[in-house]
């Protein structure tokens, strides 16, 4: 079995045509993590859409190589890996978190049961608004649900865009004990955040991002 | 493959229930644009049955323009488009998914509502059958090439205004034939051969749309 890796190679990224950042080399392996730092408008989100293909690169490439065996010979993609956090929380307002966790889950073609949907909830403390709509829940609680998908995938690539924003302490060390099992399990992340997180045991590699 | 269409399907259509009032508002401006139609033209009943199939028509497409604006901008703004793009599940499949819940939602309602309309304008009771027909075929047409509009534009800040530039002319041959049929029906004249070509555009949009759906809302998110 191989181990997963994600290759990047002189990788340029921009919004339009102007190129934020060029030439970024980098290799993680598998139980590895990355945190791009770079100060506001360097590109990091561009970067982690870029990495996840919600847009294309100006040049340079990036390849993902699957731990999982394919059943039908057809190349495991890395959209069939991947668990992509975004800015925005994907939780629609009128929708429970049960309810848009299910989706969100079906839609990364996973499948997972209510059941361990509300226990998932439960642990990280959204017992009581795991059947309230969304749009009435805080902003740290709405994080919390939308993070929540960490602990219901089983996708080896995450990428994540400031996940610890609007968290509170608890829950970030929370998200770090996460992101910490996670890559001790062999996954590999790519992150940003404004605060460090205290992840102890894989290795975190800092991603500068230099202007161009 | 199916199961992410239905869960989408089961998702847009449970949010359309909850927020059942945006429904109700749609289906009061269809009924409003046709009831206020008659207070123009005057109590000339010839007149009005003349007029009711591309009333009853322009009435559908300014209430559709008005609803397809919600399409898929609530999932652009909380983040959730960006998951569909993302999904490995065909994007193509979920535009689809989320066309059926819209039309399900809208247009099958107008669909519903239309018998009560034209009987209102004093068209003919055998015409409703062939009225209600064109709009069962028509309305689906209408929201699968509207779903393209609305992606393409949904990166636009404001985009009700070239949304309709955009669309309007794509549903020409919806209100030709749509509009024929109706009349046709009035008359006592066969109207088949509309109603089928209104089931050849709607089976050339089931079949074509979803994909360009699809391109669309990958550029609008670059």
């Amino acid at each position: 079995m191989t181990l997963p890796r994600l290759v990047i190679r002189n990788l340029s990224c921009g919004r339009g045509e102007r190129a934020l950042f060029r030439d970024l080399d980098m290799t993680l392996e598998a139980g590895e993590a990355a945190r791009i730092l770079g100060e506001n408008g360097s590109g990091k989100t561009t970067l982690l859409r870029t990495l996840g293909g919600l847009q294309s690169p100006l040049a340079g490439d990036i390849e993902w190589q699957s731990a999982t065996p394919s059943d039908d010979g057809e190349p495991i993609l890395l959209q069939d890996d991947l668990c992509f956090i975004g800015h925005e929380n994907a939780l629609n307002g009128a929708l429970t978190p049960v309810e848009n966790l299910d989706v969100l889950m079906r839609l990364s073609a996973r499948r997972v049961t209510e059941k361990r949907i509300v226990e998932t909830l439960t642990d990280l403390g959204l017992k009581r608004v795991a059947r309230r709509p969304c749009e009435r829940l805080s902003a740290g609680q709405k994080r919390r649900a939308s993070l929540a998908r960490l602990w219901l995938t089983d996708a080896p690539l995450w990428l994540l865009d400031e996940p610890a924003s609007a968290l509170d302490v608890d829950a970030r060390g929370v998200l770090c004990a996460r992101i910490d099992s996670h890559v001790s399990a062999g996954g590999v992340v790519v992150f940003t955040t404004h605060e460090e997180l205290a992840i102890a045991n894989g290795s975190v590699r800092r991603v500068e991002l230099a202007p161009c | 493959m199916l199961s992410v269409f239905w869960a989408v399907l089961r998702r847009d259509l449970l949010l359309a229930f909850r927020q059942r009032g945006v429904l109700v508002h749609h289906l009061l401006f269809f009924v409003l644009v046709v009831a206020l139609f008659p207070l123009g033209t005057g109590a000339d009943a010839a007149v009005l049955v003349t007029v009711s199939p591309a009333l009853i028509w322009m009435a559908v497409l300014l209430a559709a323009l008005l609803s397809l604006q919600r399409l898929f901008r609530p999932d652009y703004e909380d983040g959730t488009l960006e998951q569909y793009v993302l999904s490995p599940e065909p994007l193509a499949l979920i535009a689809l998914a989320k066309v059926v819940a819209y039309w399900l939602a809208s247009g099958l309602v107008f669909v519903l509502a239309s018998p009560l309309l034209v009987l209102l304008l004093g068209v003919p009771a055998h015409a409703v059958p062939v009225i209600m027909a064109s709009l069962l075929l028509g309305t689906p047409t209408l929201g699968l090439v509207g779903a393209i509009g609305t992606a393409l534009t949904l990166s636009l800040p404001r985009a009700g205004l070239l949304l309709s530039l955009l669309i309007f002319p794509l549903y020409v041959p919806v209100l030709i034939f749509g509009a024929g049929a109706m009349r046709a029906a009035i008359s006592g004249l066969p109207s088949a051969g509309a109603l089928y070509l209104l089931g050849a555009l709607l089976a050339l949009g089931i079949t074509t749309a979803p994909f360009a759906i699809a391109a669309a809302l990958k550029i609008s998110l670059e």
